[in-house]
């Protein structure tokens, strides 16, 4: 009853290995090259520029003076002519200079490209008050001469109601989830633009994480209660180490299947390899609870971790997988791979972000997320992130900023529309199959994040055993 | 623009709330209410009772979830003697979901393994709109919600 499986969705794949964050790197590798080459060459011209000055080329010349100089015209040509050393030396010392600037401006300007579109987003939100104002006066004149229009032909009305009822919201969000990054991007600038008219003092000038931080306090975090269910044998996926990273998103599907509401379960994959190292993947599944805020929630994966980790807080779930890795047995020089869905993947992203200050005191070394806005995570360099985003999902929208082209960021983008905001970003539906088809790929990022994640994935030459550790989460006051 | 305005207005707070968690919690738009969650569970516990009932199957779990994160999908782990046909659970787990009113249902997820030894399990994940014309073939028209 399973019948053919349709093919996977085109993909899509930004930064990583072979992205423009590592050309970037490779320039500033060819400037360092040109730095070895001109610290040569200087050195090399200080020692033949000595060889005219070494007494046995000086006394040579009274025994044989005309050799004596054209040996000298030939070194000094060699040292200072057009083609010299002296002059590849500067010419090298400009290569490296101006492959630096390269480097540096082209950064700049993706920087500035990313800050310009937040300010503009700001703005737009900043400016909708003033817009409003204007607009609602001609809006409402504009509904007296449409009533009296639609008085006067009552079939205007009829068809007007017919077409918003046929509107589909879910479709036209899911067609352009850009619309999300825009509503996103301009809430705070929208904040500081409502309290224009009252002639208040002082803007909200903060962003998107800084007005999520704000929001985190109505959202008490607590602090978390991790519960051991053993070892989980259900189902194969749970049993046998993954060979791709179709079987890494297997075992997060899986995992988000058996949650159910607020009873949060997170599982350590323990993979034990043949020499006796061992590695861990952990599976995070995203929200459940949707709760409002103002009121203690004692589930982890609710709203609230949502927003504190959009906020940048160090959440309570974040705490429970730390400990969650502590009763599984790693230790702080293991490696540990962190698999989450939307706040899954949110959560996981912050976590190898803190790892880089010892907050998050584990190995993190590879984080796979399936529909998570991470892109303000700053993701240390020695973490790689495989992130998988279907471009009609819109969750990974709601950070209104797009990942980052980093060498350790690789992004893949795929193409599936069901026409509804939960099935587009459904793990069994959208990222799965996703992740089924990216094991085909050949691309240079994919191939350079699989190779890297070689302890989890069983495809070294030893033959490793995994077993599954199912916990509990909580929260308490 | 990272940086927090320095006279924060009490009154903004508020305002941030309601925004930034429409913003969120809208995508939870078309998920269960409280009612239809209650009635969900016990449709999936008389799945999961019956399928406990059959005389190859050791233990059974069975949850419905219609949220955004989890979208309009049962899923069955069920764990089976050893010996046992892994094809005839399926149908049968299949039977009970698909003649279910758990509505409503685009996915469908099995995880059959044997209770004991090493012999590989099963799963399955059924796509209920793409193979409705197989699923209807099989197991007859999906009952009125």
């Amino acid at each position: 009853m399973t019948g053919p499986q349709p093919p996977g969705p085109d993909l899509v794949v930004r930064g990583g290995a072979g992205g423009t964050e590592a050309r970037y790197e490779d320039l500033e590798t060819l400037a360092r090259g040109s730095d070895d080459l001109t610290r040569t060459l200087a050195s090399v011209s200080v020692r033949c520029a000595a060889i005219l000055a070494d007494p046995g080329v000086i006394a040579s010349a009274v025994l044989d003076p005309v050799g004596a100089a054209t040996f000298s015209a030939l070194l000094l040509r060699a040292l200072d002519g057009p083609d010299g050393l002296r002059a590849q030396t500067v010419e090298h010392t400009e290569r490296a200079i101006a492959l630096r600037t390269v480097a540096a401006s082209y950064r700049a300007v993706d920087q500035a490209q990313a800050e310009l579109l937040d300010d503009l987003r700001w703005t737009a939100g900043a400016m909708a008050v003033p817009a409003a104002v204007i607009a609602v006066p001609l809006l409402a004149g504009g509904a007296v001469v449409a009533t009296g229009a639609a008085l006067a032909n009552p079939g205007l009305a009829t068809a007007d109601v017919a077409a918003a009822r046929r509107l589909d919201y879910q479709r036209l969000l899911t067609d352009h989830p850009g619309i999300v990054d825009n509503l996103v991007g301009a809430g705070p600038g929208l904040v500081s633009g409502l309290a224009l008219p009252t002639g208040q003092p002082g803007l909200f000038a903060g962003d998107v994480p800084a007005a999520a931080h704000l929001i985190g306090s109505f959202y008490p975090d607590g602090t978390p209660k991790v519960t051991s269910l053993g070892v989980d044998t259900r189902a194969d996926v749970m049993k046998t180490p993954p060979s791709g990273i179709g079987d890494l998103m297997a075992g997060l599907d899986y995992r988000n299947n058996m949650v159910d509401g607020p009873d949060d379960q997170i599982d350590v994959r323990v993979i034990t390899h043949a020499d006796g190292t061992t590695s861990y993947i952990v599976d995070v599944p995203g929200t459940k609870v949707w709760d409002p805020p103002g009121s203690f929630n004692p589930a982890l994966n609710d709203l609230g971790t949502n927003v504190h980790v959009m906020g940048d807080d160090l959440t309570a779930r974040e705490r429970a997988i730390a400990d969650v890795l502590h009763r599984a047995g790693a230790s702080p020089s293991d490696p540990v791979m962190l698999v989450g869905h939307s706040q899954g993947g949110m959560v996981a992203a912050h976590a190898a972000q803190d790892t880089a200050t010892g907050t998050f005191d584990y190995n993190v070394t590879h984080v796979v997320t399936a529909g998570s806005p991470i892109a303000r995570f700053d993701i240390p360099d020695h973490v790689q992130v495989l992130a998988l985003e279907n471009v009609h999902d819109i969750t990974p929208h709601l950070d209104a900023a797009a990942n980052p082209d980093r060498a350790n960021v690789t992004t893949v983008e795929f193409d599936t529309q069901y026409g509804t905001v939960a099935d587009n970003h459904s793990t069994a539906r959208a990222y799965l199959p996703a992740a089924r088809a990216l094991d085909a790929s050949s691309d240079p990022s994919v191939a350079a994040y699989r190779a890297s994640a070689a302890a989890f994935l069983g495809t070294g030459s030893s033959a490793p055993t995994m077993r599954a550790q199912v916990y509990r989460l909580a929260r308490m006051p | 623009m990272t940086t927090m305005g320095r006279h924060r207005i009490p009154w903004r707070r508020p305002v941030i709330v309601g925004l930034l968690v429409l913003a969120t919690a809208g995508c939870g738009a078309g998920g269960d209410t409280r009612a239809a969650t209650t009635s969900h569970d016990a449709i999936a516990a008389r799945i999961q009772a019956a399928l406990r009932q059959r005389p190859d199957v050791v233990t059974a779990e069975v949850n419905y979830q219609n949220t955004l994160d989890a979208s309009a999908q049962a899923t069955a782990a069920i764990s089976v003697k050893p010996g046992t046909d892994l094809d005839r659970t399926v149908d049968a787990a299949l039977r009970l979901i698909w003649q279910s009113k758990l509505f409503p249902l685009r996915s469908i997820n099995l995880y059959v393994t044997y209770d004991h030894g090493d012999q590989p399990g099963t799963t399955r994940s059924i796509d209920t709109v793409r193979q409705q014309a197989e699923l209807d073939r099989a197991y007859g028209p999906r009952p009125i919600g």
